[in-house]
């Protein structure tokens, strides 16, 4: 797909220019964010180009997804600090190798308890529980913005707190716009904010009981794990919501033993981490909807007498597995990297990871965040 | 990049005309690959030699170079790390020109990845300057924008 070309001469002598539409497609679309960013200053067109182009900013992620411009975003429990490291670094196998960590600097707003963080594109959903209860504030930690959402509160009008809402979010392809999405704790209310609007909608109630984590964004979806009584047994339920039609589904579940659960997201398939205090097994979707497709893509043993329920769990294209495992022994946790094709276990050196730790991966998008409400 | 089962293309080759008058010969599988070349031999048929006024005696070798080892399954990273090794930016980019007139996709994506890996460290100016880009900022514009996005200059240790 390269483009015509002026027609310029190429002896040394005058060496050309080249033609704007060459260097935006092809180059300046593989470059990271940061560099960018410096790169704004060049000319009108670059800035516009840089910060004001949505056809732009979606080829820049195609090429981030491609070319693994990924972060890693820390959190420990109670901490004021953001940490973000360069995935590559988290997972790297040079010996004696430290993480390389950068404080993100963050509004006040969301110094306070972190309990979950959403991905999608770039932009994470960070769930901040308060005083009052728990709000929701969107980051682009690629362009360093943060953007508050309408109080969820005064769309209800509730004398109750819709204080445990859980947050989520997603990308509505058919219509080009992102979407939060909270299910209120209490009850079976579902509100969905869409980026760019100034509210909070009401959509069809949540058909199970309420989630208690977040969702995965995935296949044009948001799935959650949520929980069904029936014939008073709790057990879990997978449901979806189409952020396109905004209408849920149940998913079919594999049969497994009555584990703890968590979902997660690789190449666009729902997976499920599926542990208890001896190993973690990760299945994978590989047709989302169809039961059968569903698949054991890992097992991950531990060692003596660790005991993990990860929380959030991250698969690398080159099949790295990396989740949170608490050691007995020294009685911390711990981030760890578990290479399924070798069967290694390797915990990175981090430094200031000291206590629980909620964790989100994000690719560097230019996405920009609209105005804070 | 499906290649017809002709026999008579299988060992044949095609000869190419640079802007500065040399002559070189491509093998036609090669040739195939790209899509300008292809297109001035389906116009002006397989014997005759094809003028590329746009590409120069000092690229086209190495162009031919690349798309040979293409054509046997060897490219590999490090003989694109080994093929780049010697070239400095104007190099690069004059090769980038070229792959582009020539519609030469493969390479032209392999010489945009490298300019962006070379361009990664270098500064504002420098840029400006490889692309040829006029500054039309006033310089209270241009350091209100670095201002606005300081932390964006810095190096990984953040000082703040």
């Amino acid at each position: 797909m390269a483009l015509h070309s002026n027609g310029t001469t190429g002896t040394i002598a005058s060496l050309p220019s080249l033609p704007l539409e060459l260097v935006e497609e092809e180059i300046l679309s593989r470059l990271p964010v940061k560099k960018l960013l410096q790169l704004r200053c060049i000319c009108k067109s670059w800035k516009s180009l840089i910060s004001d182009d949505p056809k732009f900013a979606k080829k820049h992620l195609r090429m981030s997804n491609i070319l693994k411009h990924k972060h890693l975003i820390m959190n420990v429990l109670g901490d004021r600090i953001l940490w973000d490291s360069p995935l590559s670094s988290v997972f790297s196998n040079v010996s004696n190798h430290t993480v390389t960590l950068t404080e993100l600097n963050n509004p006040i707003s969301i110094s306070r308890n972190i309990s979950e963080i959403c991905s999608c594109d770039g932009i994470l959903c960070f769930t901040i529980c308060e005083e009052g209860g728990q709000s929701a504030v969107l980051c682009n930690p690629s362009l360093r913005q943060y953007s508050t959402l309408p109080p969820l509160k005064n769309h209800r009008k509730r004398e109750y707190d819709y204080q445990n809402a859980v947050y989520s979010f997603g990308y509505d392809h058919v219509n080009d716009v992102y979407k939060v999405i909270a299910i209120s704790g209490k009850y079976t209310e579902v509100d969905v904010y869409t980026l760019g609007t100034n509210n909070w909608r009401s959509i069809q109630d949540f058909p199970y009981c309420p989630p208690c984590n977040h969702g995965v964004f995935v296949g044009g979806t948001v799935t959650w794990l949520a929980y069904e009584v029936s014939n008073r047994n709790i057990s879990y339920v997978i449901v979806s919501l189409d952020l396109k039609t905004e209408s849920y589904q149940k998913i079919p579940q594999p049969d497994l033993k009555k584990d703890h659960w968590t979902l997660g997201m690789f190449r666009d398939c729902l997976c499920i981490f599926a542990s208890n205090k001896m190993l973690l097994d990760v299945w994978i979707m590989q047709e989302y909807g169809i039961k059968e497709s569903w698949t054991k893509l890992y097992n991950v043993p531990y060692v003596g007498t660790q005991c993990t329920y990860p929380r959030t769990g991250y698969i690398s294209d080159d099949d790295q597995v990396l989740f949170i495992l608490y050691d007995l022994i020294d009685s911390k946790y711990k981030l760890v990297v578990y290479n399924s094709k070798n069967g290694n276990m390797n915990i990175p050196k981090i430094q200031q990871m000291d206590g629980f730790m909620i964790l989100g991966v994000y690719v560097e998008s230019l996405i920009s965040l609209p105005c804070s409400y | 990049m499906a290649q017809e089962a002709s026999s008579s293309t299988s060992s044949k080759t095609i000869s190419l005309k640079t802007g500065d008058g040399e002559i070189f010969e491509i093998e036609a599988s090669a040739a195939k690959q790209m899509k300008t070349v292809q297109r001035l031999i389906d116009d002006l048929g397989d014997d005759i030699t094809i003028p590329l006024h746009n590409v120069f005696s000092k690229e086209l070798p190495k162009i031919i170079e690349y798309y040979k080892k293409d054509i046997t399954g060897e490219i590999t990273k490090d003989f694109e790390a080994e093929f780049v090794k010697d070239l400095n930016d104007d190099e690069v980019k004059v090769l980038f020109l070229a792959a582009n007139y020539l519609d030469a996709n493969k390479l032209f994506e392999f010489l945009s990845q490298n300019i962006a890996d070379r361009l990664e460290s270098k500064s504002v100016e420098y840029v400006r300057k490889y692309f040829g880009v006029e500054n039309d900022f006033t310089p209270e514009e241009e350091s209100k924008l670095r201002e606005e996005r300081a932390w964006s200059f810095r190096g990984i240790k953040e000082d703040e």
